[in-house]
């Protein structure tokens, strides 16, 4: 497969990894997020209790705001090792009573309730947790904030940790997922590829059908391709059936041709020398029936095969038909009656359609020398189907006849005094089946042959 | 508007009040102990220098010298200078914003709580120390902080004067020994001012947290009237002239130094427990010259510097855990007691609180010195 090519296993593969990445690019920002919030809710909590620790520690001496840091207050932030910290007591007035006098200062919240925020303290950015207490001590009684900071370094930790040990499973999920595709995707071409191997081992000759068992899903394509290969090795062997019939068809015209115009060499009588010449004239005229009714054959065998059917109007052809035949014969043709408001349409190759048609007029014309012939074109009583009727009133085909002059080179046994090859009805047979329909010899009442072609209607 | 103008000076004026009151805390602790801070040595560089290195510590240039002229064998390029200072004025010079162009590139400080609050206050910038990785969690904090040696508080004492049946092996001993014979030792027992020296104070504090005897021992040198020293030196000066006879909680590197010299001076590693600090160095953020920095932490911390260490300063954090083995080497000791580090970690934050810290050295002062 070159580059440029389109290739389904690539797409599939290119589409399911951008998916997945889209996926995972999502699942990322989802669960960064959520570890951010966890790690936040677990440490603030401490936070809270260091805050909550110094607040405990607030008393009034000597009238005096004081506050005793318990060690363990900032010692439970320093748990996590890289951790960073920073306190504020404030009085009420908001004077600081010990810590960090530019600590960033909470919204008083009055109540015994932890709050929370972020800030940037010292360069980094910091957690900052604050809880109030009320102090009652005379007239300066109030609210007492005390406010830790830490700075993110644990809190980072731990959700970078949380990130790291959700996001691994989805990785290897995705990984596998990925790598499943790529298996599935090997597989399901799997039977392509020994078909392939199959194709290519093949000799050029070989039409055989498909011997390679393949899956189900395959299986469609191997029929399909059975089934042209079939079609080919029949247009095959007929052509190659044509050209030996051909050879073997020319071989006693054109030696008696020869035989004939060796005698007529050496005689010497202009009466007797035209007799040789008016046979060896028939002949060439046998001859060149034969040649173009096996051309026809060929030519209606590949058509068959090879075209796409287009659908065309069989009175249309019928009318061309007629138009080819010598005036007399014109003249004798009768078509009936056509109800106006339907089409006549078939599908099928018109090569194949005007063979048909000209093969019936011509053995009517041809076996009936004397009388009409009656040629109807109908639909029939359901409508999917159309009728070419071609009626004579010559000698007829007994009935245990009618089946075997359809066969090739087989000729009817009240035909000897007619030429012919035998190749006529066989072609009509032929046309039709590739058309989906049948051809029926029938007796006409008061004597002559009916001949009946019946063809599946196309869709107009 | 008024109310809210008049709001904020309020709480200027009290912060600068406040910050007023710790300055002449401190700044009287300075007076005391200035004699010998801010000494500059220069160690000239072996050639041409094309770098210079400016430390500021808080150890003493003797015990600091060998391993930056060790660590010049390494970097023959390199000038290193190093001004001695104490551990107040040394966390202020690092704080302070206004010495720019001053800026040490390294400080030495035997006071672990004020490096921590350095670093937690965002003075100190990080360094990725190879040798670093080895270090027990108390001697490490943030890949800023890096402590490089042990530091002893131990008991030193007067060989001629205290007769061997008096000599305190432990903590007990000596809190029995002055409740026993307060008369004897009046006047002579010699500790640090924990208000003026930051290692003193951290002892204490570490030790009040360890002992319940603490505040017991507290009151006996209070009965005995002891005397309070800015500086283990001098406390090692006074008991070698036979001033004190006793000095409770020295610097262990210094003591060890001395009895080489001295044969009178004598040192108890206690043994019930024994509070060891580490002295730390940190990178800070103003450094002028931060790789060269870390090469020197790099350096110190390796093999070949911690050797220097452990023969300059007595002990190293070389190897996992605080090294009893090591100690009962280095210092003669039959038992030492159980070590006790304090943690370098937030935990240190909260005595350097103000409230907290006055009220530990004002109770502490008037246990002591009635």
């Amino acid at each position: 497969m070159s580059g440029r090519q389109k290739s389904i296993k690539r797409d599939i593969l290119f589409g399911a990894i951008v998916l997945l990445a889209v996926l995972g690019l999502g699942l990322f920002t989802y669960i960064r997020a959520y570890s951010f919030d966890a790690a936040d809710t677990a440490f603030d909590r401490v936070l809270a209790a260091a805050a909550l620790s110094i607040a405990d520690n607030i008393r009034v001496e000597d009238g005096h705001l004081t506050v005793e840091l318990p060690i363990a207050s900032l010692e439970i932030l320093g748990a996590a090792r890289e951790t960073r910290a920073f306190y504020a007591v404030r009085a009420p007035d908001h004077s600081l009573i010990t810590g960090y006098s530019d600590l960033p200062d909470p919204q008083p919240a009055q109540d015994r309730k932890p709050h929370f925020f972020d800030a940037i303290y010292s360069n980094d950015p910091v957690r900052v947790g604050s809880v109030q207490r009320y102090i009652d001590f005379g007239e300066k009684s109030g609210w007492v904030s005390v406010t830790v900071a830490e700075t993110r370094e644990a809190r980072t930790e731990l959700a970078s940790l949380i990130l790291k040990n959700s996001l691994a499973p989805i990785a290897l999920a995705g990984l596998i997922m990925c790598l499943l595709i790529s298996t599935g995707l090997k597989r399901a071409w799997a039977p392509l590829v020994a078909l392939e191997a199959e194709l290519i081992r093949r000799s050029p000759t070989d039409l055989t059908p498909i011997q390679t068992s393949v899956p189900r899903e395959v299986s469609s394509l191997v029929s399909s391709l059975n089934l042209f290969m079939q079609r080919f090795d029949g247009v095959l062997s007929s052509l190659r059936r044509i050209s030996v019939d051909t050879t073997h068809e020319m071989r006693t015209p054109l030696a008696s041709i020869r035989a004939l115009a060796e005698v007529a060499v050496s005689e010497r009588d202009p009466g007797v020398l035209r007799k040789y010449v008016q046979r060896i004239h028939s002949n060439a005229i046998d001859a060149t029936r034969i040649v173009n009714q096996l051309l026809a054959e060929a030519a209606i065998a590949h058509h068959i095969e090879t075209t796409e059917n287009p659908s065309c109007d069989l009175l249309e052809l019928y009318l061309q038909s007629v138009e080819r035949l010598p005036t007399n014969g014109m003249q004798r043709c009768r078509l009936a009656q056509l109800s106006v408001d339907e089409d006549l349409l078939v599908r099928g190759s018109p090569l194949a359609f005007r063979e048909l048609i000209d093969n019936l007029l011509d053995n009517a014309l041809k076996y009936a020398p004397e009388g009409f012939i009656d040629v109807d074109l109908r639909t029939s009583a359901d409508g999917s189907m159309v009728e070419l009727e071609v009626a004579d009133c010559g000698p007829g085909i007994p009935d245990n006849e009618k089946r075997t002059v359809l066969e090739r080179f087989r000729r009817g046994s009240a035909s000897d005094s007619v030429a012919g090859t035998g190749l006529g009805l066989n072609i009509v047979k032929s046309a039709a089946a590739a058309a989906g329909g049948h051809v029926a010899l029938l007796d006409r009442p008061g004597g002559g042959l009916i001949a009946r072609v019946v063809l599946p209607r196309a869709a107009s | 508007m008024k109310r809210l103008h008049t709001l904020k000076t309020c709480r200027r004026v009290s912060c600068a009040a406040l910050a007023l009151v710790f300055g002449i805390w401190w700044s009287d602790g300075i007076a005391e102990q200035s004699k010998s801070t801010h000494e500059l040595r220069v160690f000239k560089a072996q050639t041409t220098p094309s770098a210079k290195l400016l430390i500021h510590g808080t150890a003493d240039i003797a015990s600091m010298g060998p391993v930056i002229e060790s660590f010049q064998q390494g970097h023959p390029n390199v000038e290193i200078d190093y001004r001695l200072y104490e551990t107040v004025p040394l966390y202020e010079s690092a704080i302070s914003t206004s010495n720019e162009d001053t800026g040490a590139d390294l400080l030495v400080s035997s006071a672990m709580d004020l490096q921590v609050k350095l670093a937690n206050d965002g003075h100190v910038q990080p360094a990725s120390i190879i040798a670093a990785r080895g270090l027990p969690d108390w001697a490490v904090w943030r890949d800023e902080i890096f402590g490089f040696t042990l530091e002893p508080a131990v008991i030193v004492y007067n060989g001629d004067a205290v007769r061997p049946d008096e000599v305190p092996r432990s903590h007990q001993d000596l809190v029995r020994l002055l409740e026993n014979a307060p008369e004897r030792f009046r006047g002579k027992i010699a500790t640090y001012d924990i208000g003026v020296s930051g290692v003193g104070y951290l002892f204490a504090t570490t030790e009040s947290m360890l002992s319940a005897n603490f505040w017991r021992l507290t009151h006996a040198l209070g009965i005995v009237k002891t005397r309070l020293f800015c500086c283990t030196q001098d406390m090692i000066n006074s008991v070698v002239r036979g001033d004190s006879l006793i000095a409770y909680d020295v610097l262990g590197s210094y003591a060890l130094r001395r009895i080489e010299e001295r044969r009178n001076l004598k040192i108890v590693v206690p043994e019930d427990y024994v509070v060891v600090a580490a002295r730390t160095i940190v990178i800070p953020r103003k450094a002028k010259h931060p790789d060269l920095a870390r090469n020197f932490i790099e350096y110190v911390l390796s093999d070949a510097g911690q050797a220097v260490v452990a023969d300059s300063f007595g002990l190293s954090v070389a190897g996992l855990g605080i090294d009893r083995e090591q100690m009962k080497a280095r210092y003669q000791a039959e038992k030492p007691g159980l070590l006790n580090a304090p943690a370098l970690g937030l935990a240190a934050l909260t005595y350097l609180d103000s409230i907290k810290r006055e009220q530990f050295v004002r109770t502490w002062r008037q246990i002591v010195s009635p």
